[in-house]
């Protein structure tokens, strides 16, 4: 562009170079809440803010719901901070698959922080850790951005590519649903199916896909089933069953113990 | 004008389509313009998304009286400069998969440039990195089309003594 001489677009170029990736997938944007900005705080919102604190407790001393998933992130960006890094290092360094150092597998680059959901108990941040031995992948539950509160792994018998798709309670009435992909593959969607036969995109990232399942998918009759993973093209790469019986709610006292129902690879 | 991009004329209305349309289409410009904006990629990841997201659910506010894109990069930009101003500075990273600190260099930079008004800074960086037009520029900062031409002159100007004075 004429109006820019070399030295300015050298300049600007060094600011925000430019790159070949775009942004994350769609998939992301349209699962992702508006942040609500309160500018205001006019007489009726705060009436309507009294109100839903109160409603929020109560349910929260009934024990009966729990938060949301208020938003995921881009697979490319949010790396784990160094100490998450040196958490999760060390759990899996004290762990052994078929007398393997599960640790061997890790690479601290890869761990990405995937979603941020919160419960009664406080907010929390969901990271996938895509692990360099094919289709194994282990997510990181972590409080307060500093402290790994829960993990979990998955390893396929060894060949397969693709993780096992499982669904996990990371905290009580949270559960998610994650899997591992070829980095390669040609997957053009990842699609997690309901027992009322609805469907939803999960996120993606460069080998892993992940999906935290909404509350009103845990009654029966809107559990998940099953996923499925799409090429570019459209036609269908994998299918992945669940049996949804697994989902349940379990005692409060279980905070911090996972559950899996693992699907069929 | 000039080699500027000419985007879409304007839309009857913003359909979820057309809204994915622009994003896979000039995604990497929206990136390109909110690092800029917010001086940290992971920040620059967020605000695209932000304000897609506010343009899906706000679609129905899009009145059609300019392009569609146009509108959606008001939105954008006006999320990463929320972003930045509720952020402490960080030093940026590019937009690899394993990208590692920014060289101090680069901060440099960006607090010689984030020395230049704000509106100067952003139709630079509107005119530059998604080579928009003059009327684009406008609608997308909320100022006339008019004022957008000196707005633009006076910050590629200060720019220049900016990039004379650093090595680069």
């Amino acid at each position: 562009m004429s109006e820019f001489d070399p030295k300015t677009t050298a300049l600007l170029d060094r600011l925000a170079p430019a790159t070949a990736a775009g942004p994350e997938a769609w998939a992301y944007v349209v699962t992702r809440p508006e942040e609500r900005r309160w500018c205001r705080l006019t007489r009726r919102r705060a009436l309507v803010l009294a109100l839903a604190v109160a409603a929020l407790a109560a349910a929260t001393a009934a024990g009966g719901v729990h938060g949301l998933v208020t938003r995921y992130f881009p697979g490319a960006a949010h790396e784990a901070p160094l100490d998450i890094r040196r958490e999760f290092k060390q759990i899996l360094s004290q762990s052994t698959i078929e007398g393997v150092r599960e640790v061997t597998w890790l690479d601290q680059r890869a761990i990405r922080r995937v979603a941020h959901f919160s419960t009664p108990r406080g907010p929390y941040d969901f990271y996938v850790a895509p692990l360099t031995r094919p289709g194994s992948l282990c997510t990181l539950t972590v409080e307060g951005q500093t402290t790994v509160v829960d993990q979990w792994c998955n390893h396929p018998p060894a060949g397969r590519r693709y993780g096992v798709i499982a669904l996990a309670q990371v905290e009580p009435g949270v559960w998610t649903v994650a899997g591992r992909t070829p980095a390669g593959a040609p997957i053009g969607s990842v699609t997690v199916r309901f027992e009322d036969d609805t469907e939803t995109v999960a996120a993606r990232g460069p080998g892993w896909f992940v999906y935290l399942v909404d509350p009103a998918r845990l009654r029966p009759g809107h559990r998940p089933v099953g996923v499925d993973i799409t090429r570019t093209d459209g036609t269908r790469l994998r299918r992945f069953d669940f049996f949804p019986g697994c989902i349940r709610q379990l005692p409060e006292d279980v905070h911090g113990v996972s559950t899996s129902c693992d699907g069929q690879p | 004008m000039t080699d500027a991009l000419a985007i879409d004329p304007p839309a009857a209305d913003a359909t979820l389509e057309a809204i994915e349309g622009v994003y896979r289409s000039r995604g990497a410009a929206f990136l390109r313009v909110a690092t800029a904006i917010t001086g940290d990629a992971a920040a620059a990841h967020d605000s695209v998304q932000e304000g897609f997201a506010l343009a899906i659910r706000h679609r129905s506010r899009y009145r059609g009286d300019g392009p569609l894109e146009a509108w959606i990069w008001r939105l954008v930009v006006n999320a990463a400069r929320s972003t930045r101003r509720r952020r402490a500075p960080v030093p940026t990273a590019d937009a690899g998969d394993h990208a590692g600190p920014a060289p101090a260099d680069v901060t440099e930079l960006r607090a010689l440039v984030a020395k230049l008004p704000e509106r100067q800074r952003l139709a630079v960086f509107l005119r530059y990195y998604a080579d928009l037009d003059y009327a684009a520029i406008g609608t997308a900062l909320g100022i006339r089309t008019g004022t957008v031409s000196a707005t633009l002159a006076a910050g590629i100007r200060s720019l220049r003594r900016m990039a004379e004075e650093v090595e680069l």
